[in-house]
């Protein structure tokens, strides 16, 4: 037998889910060839274990043979139509769910996340437009909304703007400088800001593909200019370019 | 996983005796299991490995009284015909 190492109840909890489906599914294979269909209504299993507690969580160990005193755990899974489920999930849209990434959060952050139901950037950025104090419910350190600048740094990272042209052109306004590339401005809910020579310039139209700057004529483009552009919070471009 | 042991997910089915109907046309009458619910001791075997736990479980293997028992677990299921099956 294997070692007995200790466990995590949510762990066996987890684990025990995932068996039962796929006993629901082994069953629903049956079905096709049989004029029946059966369906699982309720598990519950004893389990026969010694609680300890130890860096700051329970864990379990399984009772041997020879072993006295365990206590018993008794977890009941009982099943509910999917009609229920809809009824007593919130709602969410079309979109797929934008799960948070194993290479974003540590598991430890991400247990505790699951834990109170965070699974995804939505479900956090939801917390923190409700301006939910989970440090408070939670008893716990992590700053979540921390959390979620830091998993939509990681995602920016990855789609880096890049500029990969620059142009000038004239309209009834003034000079516009348009920039041209790729993951430019993709935050639509972000307002980029960009700098000509120290100069704030107004920013005529974005887009993830290109960027027009409306040049004001008493700071007009010299032979060398510096141009810095905030398309997000987490995206910043510095370009020279020469007249 | 100790090779005596099987996952939960192969037991359990194992374990329902989900028979087809049975009819008996000389008296006109067809019998069909509408549900069961099982319950035995078991004997558990977890391998943790990381965050996951693979669960693996047998009916009481030996049926002799030796000095020390095998700890048994339990485990019930409840299982019921679908309503669309009539």
């Amino acid at each position: 037998m294997a070692e007995n190492s200790p466990w995590r109840l949510e762990d066996f909890v987890d684990s025990l889910v995932v068996e039962l489906d796929k006993t629901r599914e082994t069953l629903a294979v049956k079905a096709i060839n049989k004029p029946l269909s059966y369906s699982v209504k309720e598990v519950a299993l004893d389990v026969n274990a010694f609680p300890s507690y130890a860096d700051g969580s329970v864990r379990f160990v399984t009772a041997q043979p020879g072993e006295e005193g365990a206590s018993k755990l008794t977890i009941q899974l009982n099943s509910i139509t999917d009609q229920q489920v809809r009824a007593s999930t919130k709602a969410r849209g079309t979109a797929p769910v934008d799960a948070i990434d194993p290479l974003e959060v540590d598991e430890q952050t991400r247990t505790k996340l699951r834990r109170i139901g965070v699974n995804s950037l939505d479900d956090l950025k939801e917390l923190e437009a409700r301006k939910v104090d989970l440090g408070a419910v939670t008893d716990s350190e992590i700053d979540y909304s921390q959390i979620a600048r830091k998993i939509q740094q990681s995602r920016r990272s990855k789609s880096a703007p890049s500029i990969d042209g620059v142009s000038l052109s004239q309209s009834e306004g003034g000079p516009v400088l348009l920039l041209e590339g790729r993951n430019l401005a993709v935050d639509a809910s972000f307002e980029p800001v960009a700098v000509l020579n120290g100069e704030l310039v107004e920013v005529l139209s974005r887009g993830p593909a290109h960027l027009s700057l409306l040049l004001d004529e008493e700071h007009p483009l010299t032979a060398d200019n510096e141009v810095v552009v905030t398309f997000d919070q987490f995206a910043v471009v510095r370009v020279n370019v020469r007249a | 996983m100790d090779e005596a042991f099987v996952p939960l997910h192969e037991m359990l089915p194992g374990l329902l005796p989900l028979a087809p109907p049975i009819d008996d046309r000389e008296a006109g009458v067809r019998t069909t299991i509408v549900g069961c619910e099982v319950e035995t001791p078991i004997e558990l075997d977890l391998t943790v490995r990381g965050s996951s736990i693979e669960i693996g479980m047998v009916p009481p293997l030996y049926h002799v009284a030796t000095a020390d028992l095998p700890v048994f677990h339990a485990i019930r299921i409840v299982v019921e015909q679908e309503p669309d099956d009539g």
